[in-house]
């Protein structure tokens, strides 16, 4: 109990200071003028359209996806399932990376640039982030659709048919009111997603909220201005989540009964258009990109100087994920033990805490991490220790999910048997409840190591100066324009996020709903 | 021997538990039978120390497990085996494993496990996992491990619950000859009276946190101390009566009421103490009728408007409409009249 209180004052210090930062040391007026000056709109704005764009054309583009992928015959079904969530493998900035160096004039794609005579880097601004942040995230809207289509029930259809409905109708009706709110879930997590990413949309130089954050602070005279737009990326957030519940309370699922999957549509030859769309989709989000990084780093060849590019950050990378994975099972365990055991208000209000870092931007965490730091304990400053405090307050929920799982599949009279056989407390932890919760640990453990191996803006702001981890190596050749340079971290990173992506199919069980 | 006295539990606003008493003898199969949510369960895990009482002391073979709303010992510390409703088997341990669990002394273990294993007729299964098991022998495993420790009281939690209703019966019979055999105290929780009657030695009665009756089946099903224990252990008939100098009359004709009171009074029969006859000009007339297969059900309905059910083991149920003469075949139990409605 104690040790969970000081988990959840650990993960909520760094928003309150970053609360006392903006607010606190800055005269009522600063905040005034903060809140009317027509740049913070402009921010506010761009903020808000790219997340909209993005959220409407990922979740159709989803939409569209889980129809073809569950709901018609398409010839090689399960493997489009499996390709449709492969670009959750490439890291949102890597893929801003491969397209920026492919429009280059030297790119695989540098003949549309020359060709249509444009200026180089016009691949850049707010459509562009929009594109990049489209086919990268719209995987986050297909998983939950696809699973809900999967565990649909074919029962709501059949009974429109009888009462009069024409197939078609009867079948969008049917399932469009089973998959709503799966729509909306995924609808939310793209457009979480879209306000708290900080790689791609720096890159591509539009200006939302999370690369002003970044600008304000590297500008070093206007770190309150940073704290401010934090604060006010953080309402944001807060805004777009409470709509969300709203939505999400508004449509239960209402399921009575067993499931009995509804059956495929027939669509004879038209089903080969569909398949085609997905073939020129993987070829954008999946083929282009590594044949272009591994085409960079071909023409660079032996020329590249792989242990600053590669061998140094991977390991840097590697073990700063291990600690924070280790740490971050270490923290779930009581946190997750006393959710799952003791249903109080306090245990979920300790839970809710160790969300909220799961919630908030890695550039505001980096932030508010900076200025605890320099408050409360200097000598963490620039330290790798402090690079893995901001992992663990970012991924905590991560961990906690799988071991929470984990705990609710161990009922309680398993407990309960082994203490009326005579077993004290350790000796239940360590012959019954541990055991029994080592899957959950290790999906935790891997959950957290993937996430935090290819965090990059909390990276950026806190890792001492002049090392690297394979993120703030992408970032940095793209800044400086070195792309063939860029191409080993970023094909390793893509190869890391297979493997998250690989551990997500495997326990959504996408693999055997597809059938 | 268990020692119950004046035990007491509340949740919330709920008086789960309101007084409970009883005591049961070394190597007895108690069964504490009751409607589902009348306490029976929290009364079983108090005995086991996963629940503290309110109030009220326990003691099990002479010790004082629990007084005045503490518990003295702790579960692990108690030396009672608990099988439980779903039976909480360890599912990554194999069944000598799992047998195993509760025998911390090195000594004689594996002689002990390998006894239960023949005790329960698992040494074919010893090394698989639980959920490599049919129901019936991941019941036998969960029986087997908490007996290995030779506890000094068994508590069984609706212990047939996730079976077949065919499977059911033969396992329940198994598994009292076996607690019968080992001479093991018992209290088992059941909410079906089937099995609380065919199992009992000492059977006691619960509703709403309270012990209604306890004592031999057979005693509380022909006597019952109350309408409410009466229904409880079966389906009967609550009819009005009269009663002169030792006779009731009622619809079943005079009946012998030796030491009752003068007055008006209930009379509790059970259906199958009902016998009726064809006779033309009889005073009941038939009403209907259920056929079960091993028995049939004919309900019987009088000219001042009463009715009686009537359980016949082996007739077919007379032609609706026919007339009937019926009378008492076997015990009844005189109650006070209550303003409880008599139908």
């Amino acid at each position: 109990m104690i040790s969970c209180l000081l988990i959840a004052t650990l993960a909520l210090t760094p928003l309150v200071y970053l609360i006392i930062r903006a607010l606190g040391e800055s005269e009522a007026a600063r905040v005034g003028s903060f809140l009317s000056s027509g740049r913070t709109l402009e921010h506010a704005g761009r903020s808000i359209g790219l997340a909209a764009v993005v959220t409407c054309s990922s979740t159709v583009l989803a939409f569209l996806l889980a129809l073809c992928t569950g709901a018609i015959d398409l010839p090689f079904r399960r493997t489009c399932t499996i390709l449709s969530v492969c670009p959750l493998a490439i890291p949102c900035y890597v893929g801003a990376t491969v397209y920026i160096g492919a429009f280059s004039p030297e790119g695989m794609l540098g003949g549309i640039t020359t060709g249509l005579g444009l200026r180089s880097g016009w691949f850049s601004g707010f459509w562009a982030s929009a594109f990049i942040l489209t086919i990268f995230t719209y995987p986050l809207a297909y998983l939950p659709i696809r699973a809900g289509m999967a565990s649909a029930d074919r029962s709501l259809i059949e009974a429109s048919r009888l009462l009069g409905r024409s197939n078609a109708r009867a079948w969008m009706s049917g399932m469009l009111a089973q998959v709503r709110s799966s729509i909306t879930a995924g609808a939310l997590m793209v457009a979480l997603y879209t306000l708290s990413e900080f790689g791609a949309v720096s890159m591509l130089r539009c200006d939302t909220f999370t690369r002003v954050i970044y600008l304000e602070y590297e500008s070093a005279f206007d770190r309150t201005g940073a704290a401010l737009s934090s604060l006010a990326l953080v309402l944001l957030i807060g805004f777009v989540l409470v709509i969300g519940e709203r939505f999400r309370g508004r449509n239960g699922s209402g399921k009575t009964g067993r499931s009995r999957r509804p059956a495929l549509w027939r669509l004879g030859r038209w089903r080969w258009p569909g398949l085609i769309a997905i073939l020129l989709l993987t070829g954008i989000t999946l083929v282009l990109p590594v044949t272009s990084l591994f085409a960079w780093w071909g023409r660079a060849g032996e020329t590249l100087a792989l242990a600053d590019a590669l061998v140094s950050p991977l390991l840097t990378s590697l073990s700063l994920a291990t600690i924070a994975g280790v740490v971050s099972v270490l923290f779930a365990l009581p946190v997750g033990v006393l959710v799952a055991r003791h249903h109080s208000p306090l245990a979920t209000i300790i839970e809710r805490i160790t969300h909220v870092g799961f919630g908030l931007p890695g550039i505001v965490v980096g932030l508010a991490l900076v200025f605890t730091s320099l408050r409360l304990l200097p000598i963490a400053y620039q330290s790798w220790s402090i690079v893995i405090a901001g992992y663990v307050i970012l991924f905590l929920a991560q961990a906690t999910g799988p071991i929470r799982t984990g705990l609710d599949q161990t009922p309680r009279p398993i407990e309960d048997a082994a203490r009326t056989l005579g077993a004290n407390w350790a000796r239940r932890f360590r012959t019954v409840t541990l055991p029994l919760l080592a899957p959950g640990m290790t999906s935790a453990f891997l959950l957290v190591f993937i996430s935090s191996s290819k965090e990059l803006p909390s990276t950026l702001l806190l890792a001492p100066a002049g090392t690297h981890t394979l993120a703030t190596r992408v970032w940095q050749y793209t800044e400086e324009a070195m792309y063939a340079e860029s191409a080993p971290p970023a094909l390793t990173l893509i190869a890391l996020s297979a493997c998250l992506v690989a551990t997500l199919v495997w326990r959504e069980g996408l693999l055997e709903k597809a059938r | 021997m268990i020692e119950v006295k004046d035990i007491r539990r509340r949740f919330g606003s709920q008086q789960v538990l309101d007084g409970v008493d009883f005591t049961l003898e070394q190597a007895t199969l108690g069964v504490l039978f009751g409607p589902s949510g009348c306490g029976k369960s929290t009364l079983l895990r108090i005995i086991a120390g996963l629940e503290t009482p309110d109030s009220g002391s326990l003691s099990i073979a002479g010790r004082r497990v629990a007084a005045d709303g503490v518990n003295t010992i702790a579960p692990e510390a108690r030396r009672v085996g608990l099988v439980f409703q779903d039976l909480a088997l360890f599912p990554h341990l194999t069944v000598a494993r799992n047998i195993e669990y509760g025998l911390r002394d090195s000594n004689g273990r594996t002689k002990r496990v390998e006894e239960m294993l023949s005790l329960t007729r698992l040494g074919h299964l010893r090394d698989r996992l639980p959920h490599q098991l049919s129901g019936g022998e991941q019941q036998r495993v969960a029986v087997a491990r908490a007996l290995a420790p030779r506890p000094d009281l068994l508590l069984l939690d609706e212990p047939f619950a996730n079976l077949d209703a065919e499977l059911r019966s033969t396992v329940r019979t198994e598994l009292v000859e076996l607690l019968k055999g080992t001479g093991t105290t018992t209290i088992m929780v059941t909410h079906d009276r089937e099995e609380a009657l065919s199992s009992a030695e000492h059977l006691l009665v619960m509703s709403d946190g309270r012990l209604l009756q306890q004592g031999p089946p057979r005693t509380l099903y022909e006597s019952p101390n109350s309408m409410e224990a009466a229904f409880l252990l079966g389906d009967g008939n609550l009819l009005k009566g009269t009663i002169t100098s030792g006779r009731a009359t009622c619809c079943l004709g005079t009946i012998e009421a030796a030491g009752q009171p003068d007055g008006p009074c209930r009379i509790f029969v059970r259906s199958e103490h009902v016998a009726i006859e064809a006779a033309d000009g009889g005073p009941g007339r038939v009403e209907g009728g259920a056929y079960y297969g091993h028995d049939s059900v004919a309900s019987i309905r009088f000219d001042d408007g009463g009715c009686i059910q009537a359980r016949l083991p082996h007739g077919r149920v007379p032609d609706r409409g026919s007339s009937v003469a019926v009378r008492l075949e076997g015990p009844c139990t005189f109650f006070a009249p209550s303003t409880e409605n008599s139908d």
